[in-house]
Protein backbone atom coordinates (compact mmCIF):
# COMPACT_ATOMS: atom_id res chain seq x y z
CA UNK A 1 0.00 0.00 0.00
CA UNK A 2 1.25 3.17 -1.13
CA UNK A 3 2.05 5.53 2.02
CA UNK A 4 0.83 9.41 1.84
CA UNK A 5 3.64 11.69 2.27
CA UNK A 6 2.20 14.00 4.69
CA UNK A 7 3.33 17.97 4.41
CA UNK A 8 1.47 20.65 6.31
CA UNK A 9 0.31 21.99 3.32
CA UNK A 10 -1.35 18.73 2.24
CA UNK A 11 -3.06 18.36 5.96
CA UNK A 12 -5.13 22.15 5.68
CA UNK A 13 -5.91 21.54 1.68
CA UNK A 14 -7.55 18.03 3.26
CA UNK A 15 -9.37 20.07 6.53
CA UNK A 16 -10.40 22.08 3.85
CA UNK A 17 -11.98 19.81 1.71
CA UNK A 18 -14.03 18.48 4.60
CA UNK A 19 -14.81 21.97 5.48
CA UNK A 20 -16.16 22.17 2.22
CA UNK A 21 -18.25 19.12 2.41
CA UNK A 22 -19.79 20.21 4.95
CA UNK A 23 -18.18 17.67 7.46
CA UNK A 24 -18.48 17.85 11.26
CA UNK A 25 -14.67 18.94 11.81
CA UNK A 26 -14.06 17.49 15.32
CA UNK A 27 -11.41 15.89 15.94
CA UNK A 28 -13.76 12.57 16.70
CA UNK A 29 -15.84 12.67 13.91
CA UNK A 30 -12.48 13.17 11.37
CA UNK A 31 -10.97 10.34 13.33
CA UNK A 32 -14.05 8.47 11.78
CA UNK A 33 -13.79 9.77 8.25
CA UNK A 34 -10.39 10.09 7.31
CA UNK A 35 -7.98 8.57 10.73
CA UNK A 36 -4.82 8.93 9.08
CA UNK A 37 -5.39 12.77 8.87
CA UNK A 38 -6.09 13.67 12.61
CA UNK A 39 -2.52 11.46 13.08
CA UNK A 40 -0.54 13.80 10.75
CA UNK A 41 -1.96 16.75 12.36
CA UNK A 42 -0.85 16.14 15.44
CA UNK A 43 2.36 15.01 14.42
CA UNK A 44 2.93 18.11 12.24
CA UNK A 45 0.35 20.64 14.16
CA UNK A 46 1.23 19.56 18.13
CA UNK A 47 -2.86 18.90 18.13
CA UNK A 48 -6.29 18.86 16.27
CA UNK A 49 -7.27 22.14 17.35
CA UNK A 50 -3.94 23.72 16.07
CA UNK A 51 -4.43 22.30 12.62
CA UNK A 52 -7.96 23.52 12.20
CA UNK A 53 -6.36 27.18 12.87
CA UNK A 54 -3.93 27.15 10.45
CA UNK A 55 -5.96 26.02 7.89
CA UNK A 56 -7.98 29.28 8.79
CA UNK A 57 -10.85 27.71 11.18
CA UNK A 58 -11.72 28.74 14.42
CA UNK A 59 -11.35 25.47 16.59
CA UNK A 60 -14.00 26.84 19.39
CA UNK A 61 -16.72 27.86 16.62
CA UNK A 62 -15.78 23.89 15.31
CA UNK A 63 -16.68 22.61 18.51
CA UNK A 64 -19.64 24.79 19.30
CA UNK A 65 -20.92 23.36 15.68
CA UNK A 66 -20.41 19.96 16.31
CA UNK A 67 -21.81 20.02 19.45
CA UNK A 68 -25.19 21.95 17.83
CA UNK A 69 -25.26 19.35 14.96
CA UNK A 70 -25.63 16.02 17.17
CA UNK A 71 -28.34 18.28 19.11
CA UNK A 72 -29.91 19.03 16.14
CA UNK A 73 -29.63 15.11 14.82
CA UNK A 74 -31.23 13.60 17.95
CA UNK A 75 -33.41 16.07 18.86
CA UNK A 76 -37.02 14.43 17.55
CA UNK A 77 -35.87 11.14 18.62
CA UNK A 78 -36.94 9.37 21.98
CA UNK A 79 -36.05 5.32 22.72
CA UNK A 80 -39.16 4.15 22.36
CA UNK A 81 -39.36 6.38 18.52
CA UNK A 82 -35.28 4.12 17.83
CA UNK A 83 -37.28 0.59 18.52
CA UNK A 84 -39.98 1.60 16.75
CA UNK A 85 -37.89 2.38 13.79
CA UNK A 86 -35.82 -0.45 13.96
CA UNK A 87 -38.43 -3.00 13.64
CA UNK A 88 -40.12 -1.25 10.92
CA UNK A 89 -36.35 -1.13 9.31
CA UNK A 90 -35.93 -4.68 9.96
CA UNK A 91 -38.79 -5.32 7.51
CA UNK A 92 -37.66 -2.96 4.88
CA UNK A 93 -33.45 -3.66 4.97
CA UNK A 94 -31.88 -7.24 4.63
CA UNK A 95 -29.00 -5.42 6.31
CA UNK A 96 -29.36 -4.41 10.38
CA UNK A 97 -25.73 -4.62 11.00
CA UNK A 98 -24.07 -0.54 12.39
CA UNK A 99 -21.61 -0.33 9.17
CA UNK A 100 -24.86 -0.36 6.75
CA UNK A 101 -27.14 1.45 8.89
CA UNK A 102 -24.94 4.16 9.68
CA UNK A 103 -24.00 4.52 5.53
CA UNK A 104 -28.05 4.07 4.75
CA UNK A 105 -30.07 6.06 8.46
CA UNK A 106 -27.27 8.09 9.85
CA UNK A 107 -29.91 9.87 11.68
CA UNK A 108 -31.04 6.66 13.78
CA UNK A 109 -28.21 5.15 15.02
CA UNK A 110 -27.27 8.39 16.61
CA UNK A 111 -30.45 8.86 18.27
CA UNK A 112 -29.83 5.04 19.35
CA UNK A 113 -26.43 6.04 20.80
CA UNK A 114 -27.93 8.82 22.52
CA UNK A 115 -31.33 7.21 23.88
CA UNK A 116 -30.24 3.68 24.25
CA UNK A 117 -26.01 3.44 24.88
CA UNK A 118 -25.25 2.39 21.55
CA UNK A 119 -26.48 0.71 18.22
CA UNK A 120 -26.24 -2.97 19.19
CA UNK A 121 -28.04 -2.40 22.78
CA UNK A 122 -30.52 -1.04 20.42
CA UNK A 123 -30.89 -3.47 18.22
CA UNK A 124 -30.83 -6.03 20.68
CA UNK A 125 -33.76 -3.79 22.67
CA UNK A 126 -35.76 -4.02 19.83
CA UNK A 127 -35.70 -7.51 20.08
CA UNK A 128 -32.81 -8.90 17.77
CA UNK A 129 -29.86 -11.23 18.15
CA UNK A 130 -27.27 -8.75 17.04
CA UNK A 131 -24.78 -11.11 16.48
CA UNK A 132 -26.83 -13.03 14.25
CA UNK A 133 -28.52 -9.52 12.79
CA UNK A 134 -24.14 -9.02 11.83
CA UNK A 135 -23.98 -12.25 10.38
CA UNK A 136 -27.09 -11.86 8.31
CA UNK A 137 -25.65 -8.24 7.47
CA UNK A 138 -22.29 -9.56 6.31
CA UNK A 139 -23.90 -12.53 4.29
CA UNK A 140 -26.56 -10.58 2.36
CA UNK A 141 -23.60 -8.35 1.48
CA UNK A 142 -21.42 -11.18 0.02
CA UNK A 143 -23.96 -12.56 -1.65
CA UNK A 144 -24.90 -9.70 -3.27
CA UNK A 145 -21.53 -8.51 -4.39
CA UNK A 146 -21.38 -12.37 -5.58
CA UNK A 147 -24.32 -12.05 -7.43
CA UNK A 148 -23.22 -8.95 -9.27
CA UNK A 149 -19.77 -10.26 -9.82
CA UNK A 150 -21.22 -13.10 -11.54
CA UNK A 151 -23.72 -10.98 -13.86
CA UNK A 152 -20.64 -9.13 -14.98
CA UNK A 153 -18.45 -11.97 -15.96
CA UNK A 154 -21.45 -13.85 -18.30
CA UNK A 155 -22.06 -10.13 -19.23
CA UNK A 156 -18.22 -10.16 -20.56
CA UNK A 157 -18.35 -13.78 -21.65
CA UNK A 158 -21.53 -13.46 -24.05
CA UNK A 159 -19.73 -11.02 -26.23
CA UNK A 160 -17.55 -14.21 -27.22
CA UNK A 161 -20.12 -15.21 -29.64
CA UNK A 162 -22.92 -17.57 -29.53
CA UNK A 163 -20.81 -20.95 -28.21
CA UNK A 164 -17.39 -19.31 -26.61
CA UNK A 165 -14.23 -21.33 -26.82
CA UNK A 166 -12.44 -22.03 -24.32
CA UNK A 167 -9.39 -21.76 -25.38
CA UNK A 168 -9.97 -18.85 -27.15
CA UNK A 169 -10.81 -17.07 -24.06
CA UNK A 170 -7.76 -18.35 -22.57
CA UNK A 171 -5.44 -16.79 -24.89
CA UNK A 172 -7.01 -13.45 -25.46
CA UNK A 173 -7.83 -12.94 -22.15
CA UNK A 174 -5.97 -15.31 -19.63
CA UNK A 175 -7.08 -13.04 -16.21
CA UNK A 176 -10.70 -13.35 -17.58
CA UNK A 177 -10.66 -16.89 -18.06
CA UNK A 178 -9.15 -17.40 -14.73
CA UNK A 179 -11.98 -15.39 -12.90
CA UNK A 180 -14.88 -17.42 -15.12
CA UNK A 181 -13.37 -20.55 -13.55
CA UNK A 182 -13.20 -19.36 -9.79
CA UNK A 183 -16.10 -17.77 -10.04
CA UNK A 184 -18.36 -20.67 -11.12
CA UNK A 185 -16.01 -23.82 -10.30
CA UNK A 186 -15.27 -24.61 -13.98
CA UNK A 187 -15.66 -23.34 -17.86
CA UNK A 188 -18.88 -25.75 -18.47
CA UNK A 189 -20.55 -24.60 -15.54
CA UNK A 190 -19.90 -20.71 -16.75
CA UNK A 191 -20.64 -21.60 -19.99
CA UNK A 192 -24.13 -23.01 -18.56
CA UNK A 193 -24.70 -20.35 -16.81
CA UNK A 194 -24.21 -18.25 -19.93
CA UNK A 195 -26.78 -19.72 -21.61
CA UNK A 196 -29.37 -20.05 -18.71
CA UNK A 197 -28.83 -16.36 -18.41
CA UNK A 198 -29.94 -15.56 -22.19
CA UNK A 199 -32.95 -17.96 -21.94
CA UNK A 200 -33.99 -15.43 -19.11
CA UNK A 201 -33.19 -12.73 -20.76
CA UNK A 202 -35.06 -14.13 -23.92
CA UNK B 1 -6.60 4.75 -21.30
CA UNK B 2 -5.27 4.88 -18.38
CA UNK B 3 -7.82 4.45 -14.97
CA UNK B 4 -7.47 4.66 -11.59
CA UNK B 5 -9.59 2.07 -10.40
CA UNK B 6 -10.54 2.74 -6.26
CA UNK B 7 -12.17 -0.32 -4.72
CA UNK B 8 -11.63 -1.96 -1.11
CA UNK B 9 -13.75 -5.12 -2.61
CA UNK B 10 -10.80 -7.44 -4.10
CA UNK B 11 -12.82 -9.93 -6.11
CA UNK B 12 -14.75 -6.73 -7.26
CA UNK B 13 -11.11 -4.87 -7.91
CA UNK B 14 -9.64 -7.97 -9.70
CA UNK B 15 -12.91 -8.09 -12.17
CA UNK B 16 -12.84 -4.63 -12.79
CA UNK B 17 -9.49 -4.24 -13.42
CA UNK B 18 -9.64 -8.01 -16.04
CA UNK B 19 -12.48 -6.54 -17.87
CA UNK B 20 -11.05 -2.88 -18.20
CA UNK B 21 -7.97 -4.38 -19.62
CA UNK B 22 -9.30 -6.47 -22.23
CA UNK B 23 -10.85 -3.51 -23.25
CA UNK B 24 -7.48 -2.07 -23.90
CA UNK B 25 -6.99 0.24 -20.69
CA UNK B 26 -4.04 0.50 -18.25
CA UNK B 27 -5.70 0.04 -14.65
CA UNK B 28 -4.12 1.36 -11.37
CA UNK B 29 -5.59 -0.34 -8.71
CA UNK B 30 -6.27 1.50 -5.09
CA UNK B 31 -7.80 -0.04 -2.54
CA UNK B 32 -8.35 3.19 -0.54
CA UNK B 33 -8.05 6.61 -0.72
CA UNK B 34 -4.93 7.66 0.67
CA UNK B 35 -3.53 5.19 -2.01
CA UNK B 36 -5.51 6.50 -4.37
CA UNK B 37 -4.08 10.05 -3.61
CA UNK B 38 -0.80 8.80 -4.16
CA UNK B 39 -1.40 6.89 -7.59
CA UNK B 40 -2.83 10.11 -9.16
CA UNK B 41 -0.06 12.63 -7.47
CA UNK B 42 2.76 9.49 -9.24
CA UNK B 43 1.06 8.69 -12.49
CA UNK B 44 -0.31 9.49 -15.99
CA UNK B 45 -4.12 8.97 -15.24
CA UNK B 46 -7.10 10.11 -17.71
CA UNK B 47 -10.11 8.73 -16.14
CA UNK B 48 -10.79 7.63 -11.88
CA UNK B 49 -13.49 5.51 -11.03
CA UNK B 50 -13.81 5.20 -7.60
CA UNK B 51 -16.35 3.74 -5.00
CA UNK B 52 -18.19 6.06 -2.72
CA UNK B 53 -17.95 4.32 0.35
CA UNK B 54 -14.43 3.29 1.64
CA UNK B 55 -13.37 1.97 4.99
CA UNK B 56 -11.20 5.32 7.30
CA UNK B 57 -12.50 8.29 4.79
CA UNK B 58 -15.28 10.35 3.70
CA UNK B 59 -16.87 9.15 0.57
CA UNK B 60 -16.24 12.15 -1.33
CA UNK B 61 -13.29 13.14 -0.29
CA UNK B 62 -10.92 11.79 -3.14
CA UNK B 63 -13.19 13.33 -5.41
CA UNK B 64 -12.72 17.01 -3.77
CA UNK B 65 -8.87 16.25 -3.76
CA UNK B 66 -8.79 15.10 -7.29
CA UNK B 67 -11.22 18.16 -8.92
CA UNK B 68 -9.01 20.19 -7.17
CA UNK B 69 -5.99 19.14 -8.58
CA UNK B 70 -7.34 18.56 -11.68
CA UNK B 71 -11.04 20.08 -12.72
CA UNK B 72 -10.77 18.44 -16.14
CA UNK B 73 -10.11 14.75 -14.71
CA UNK B 74 -13.52 12.68 -15.57
CA UNK B 75 -14.39 11.14 -12.46
CA UNK B 76 -17.04 8.47 -12.47
CA UNK B 77 -18.52 7.32 -8.57
CA UNK B 78 -19.98 3.90 -7.83
CA UNK B 79 -22.25 3.38 -4.43
CA UNK B 80 -24.06 0.50 -3.46
CA UNK B 81 -26.13 3.45 -1.41
CA UNK B 82 -26.28 6.89 -2.49
CA UNK B 83 -28.59 9.34 -0.87
CA UNK B 84 -30.24 12.34 -2.79
CA UNK B 85 -28.01 14.41 -0.68
CA UNK B 86 -24.74 12.65 -1.17
CA UNK B 87 -25.25 12.69 -4.52
CA UNK B 88 -26.20 16.46 -4.99
CA UNK B 89 -23.25 17.00 -3.17
CA UNK B 90 -21.15 15.32 -5.59
CA UNK B 91 -22.50 16.64 -8.63
CA UNK B 92 -22.17 19.87 -6.79
CA UNK B 93 -18.05 18.89 -6.46
CA UNK B 94 -18.38 18.29 -9.90
CA UNK B 95 -18.64 14.30 -10.18
CA UNK B 96 -18.69 13.38 -13.61
CA UNK B 97 -20.77 10.23 -13.36
CA UNK B 98 -22.68 8.16 -11.08
CA UNK B 99 -23.03 4.30 -11.17
CA UNK B 100 -25.86 2.62 -8.95
CA UNK B 101 -24.32 -0.84 -8.45
CA UNK B 102 -24.82 -3.17 -8.79
CA UNK B 103 -24.75 -1.76 -12.50
CA UNK B 104 -23.87 -3.17 -16.23
CA UNK B 105 -20.46 -3.25 -17.14
CA UNK B 106 -21.75 -1.85 -20.46
CA UNK B 107 -22.81 1.00 -18.80
CA UNK B 108 -19.65 1.88 -17.08
CA UNK B 109 -17.56 1.25 -20.42
CA UNK B 110 -20.17 3.62 -22.49
CA UNK B 111 -19.67 6.54 -19.81
CA UNK B 112 -15.69 5.50 -19.79
CA UNK B 113 -15.42 6.85 -23.01
CA UNK B 114 -18.05 9.32 -23.29
CA UNK B 115 -15.97 10.65 -20.95
CA UNK B 116 -12.72 10.61 -22.37
CA UNK B 117 -13.98 11.70 -25.75
CA UNK B 118 -15.06 15.03 -23.98
CA UNK B 119 -12.22 15.34 -22.33
CA UNK B 120 -9.75 14.76 -25.31
CA UNK B 121 -11.79 16.97 -27.71
CA UNK B 122 -11.67 19.90 -24.91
Amino acid sequence: MARVKWTKEKIVKRILSLHKLGEDLSNSNVKRIDGALVGAATAYFGNWSAALEAAGLDSAEVKKASQRRRNEKIKKWTSEKVLEEIRQKADAEKDLSYAYMKEKHPALVAAAGKYVTSWKKAVEAAGFDYKEVQEKGKLHRQELNKIWRGDLLLERLDKFGESPDERDVSQKAPAFHKLLSKHFGSWRSAVSALKKRRKERK
Amino acid sequence: MRILVVEDLPDIMELFGALLEMDGAVVHKASSYNEALEIADNNEIDIVLTDYKMPGMHGLYLLDMIKHKNPNMPVILMSAYLDNDVAVKARRLGVDYILEKPFEYEELFKAIRKLLRKKWRE
